[in-house]
């Protein structure tokens, strides 16, 4: 298969597997919906080429902690907050460059917004529009919203 | 690329610390020899670093708030007394036409995040 019949779910289940091993050592893998979430802070990122997407990560409190102590290799407690919320703007960032690349192609050109912290999705995001994307890592759920204009 | 195996001395140029502290890892990690780092949040803050201080390694982000890195790339080429220090682009983004643009402008190398002791191990020429 190529790079440009990848289709969005594709592009996106490859690069939160290889984002998430890369940068901080997980394995992360498709699964169903849990039975009740509730998505609060969320990371967002707009990533811009043929078609628009906005790329929201909406992580449990338990798969933050394991993400940036990973990538700190440092306890949760001994990390500041704007160290938290960096490291996981910066998680966000590589996963939108890395999707960019592998959805439209290494010859296409696409951009990316500066990554976000929000509550809640964004009110922009279309949400009847909006696709969700489950991924277990080690027993903890969490979300990938994509939202397309 | 000797040249860059050789440098003692990197100004990391990234406005996220977490990319700033991986990249400051990997290089101490795939050298063996005592690195200097010095750090900037954009380019605008680099350059202001680059007016007092000689570095041997320039590695800069792409996406940046204040100056991006193009643009940062751009002055240091113009720049007599640092055109011939050496670039290394670390970014997120990474498509064909950006990659050309850049060697264009006379980078040494353009690395797609995320960086990893083996990638930098390719410049430096010893073990990660």
């Amino acid at each position: 298969m190529s790079e440009r019949d990848m289709t969005l779910e594709q592009a996106l289940e490859q690069v939160v597997a290889e984002t998430f091993s890369e940068m901080a050592f997980l394995d992360a893998i498709r699964a169903d919906a849990p039975p009740d979430s509730n998505e609060t802070q969320v990371f967002v990122i707009e990533v811009r080429g043929d078609t628009t997407h906005h790329l929201i990560l909406d992580l449990p409190l338990e798969t933050k902690q394991a993400i940036v102590e990973n990538i700190h290799a440092r306890p949760w407690d001994e990390i500041a907050s704007n160290d938290i919320d960096d490291c996981l703007l910066e998680f966000l960032n590589v996963l939108g460059g890395a999707f960019g690349r592998l959805y439209w192609g290494d010859e296409s050109r696409y951009k990316l917004s500066f990554p976000e912290v929000r509550i809640g999705i964004p009110e922009e995001i279309d949400r009847e529009a909006m696709q969700t994307f489950w991924f277990d890592a080690y027993g903890n759920f969490f979300a990938v919203h994509v939202g397309t204009e | 690329m000797d040249q860059i195996a050789e440098a003692r001395k990197i100004l990391i140029v990234d406005d996220s610390s977490t990319s700033r502290m991986i990249t400051r890892r990997c290089f101490e990690m795939a050298s063996t020899q005592p690195i200097t780092f010095l750090e900037a949040p954009d380019g605008a803050a680099a350059l202001t670093i680059l007016q007092d201080n000689d570095v041997d390694l320039i590695i800069t982000d792409i996406n940046m708030p204040k100056m991006d890195g193009m643009t940062f790339v751009w002055k240091v080429k113009m720049n007599k007394r640092l055109e011939n220090t050496p670039i290394i682009v670390l970014s997120s983004m990474k498509n064909e036409r950006m990659e050309n643009g850049l060697n264009g402008l006379g980078i040494s190398s353009f690395i797609q995040k995320p960086i990893s002791p083996a990638k930098v191990a390719e410049f430096v020429g010893e073990p990660a």
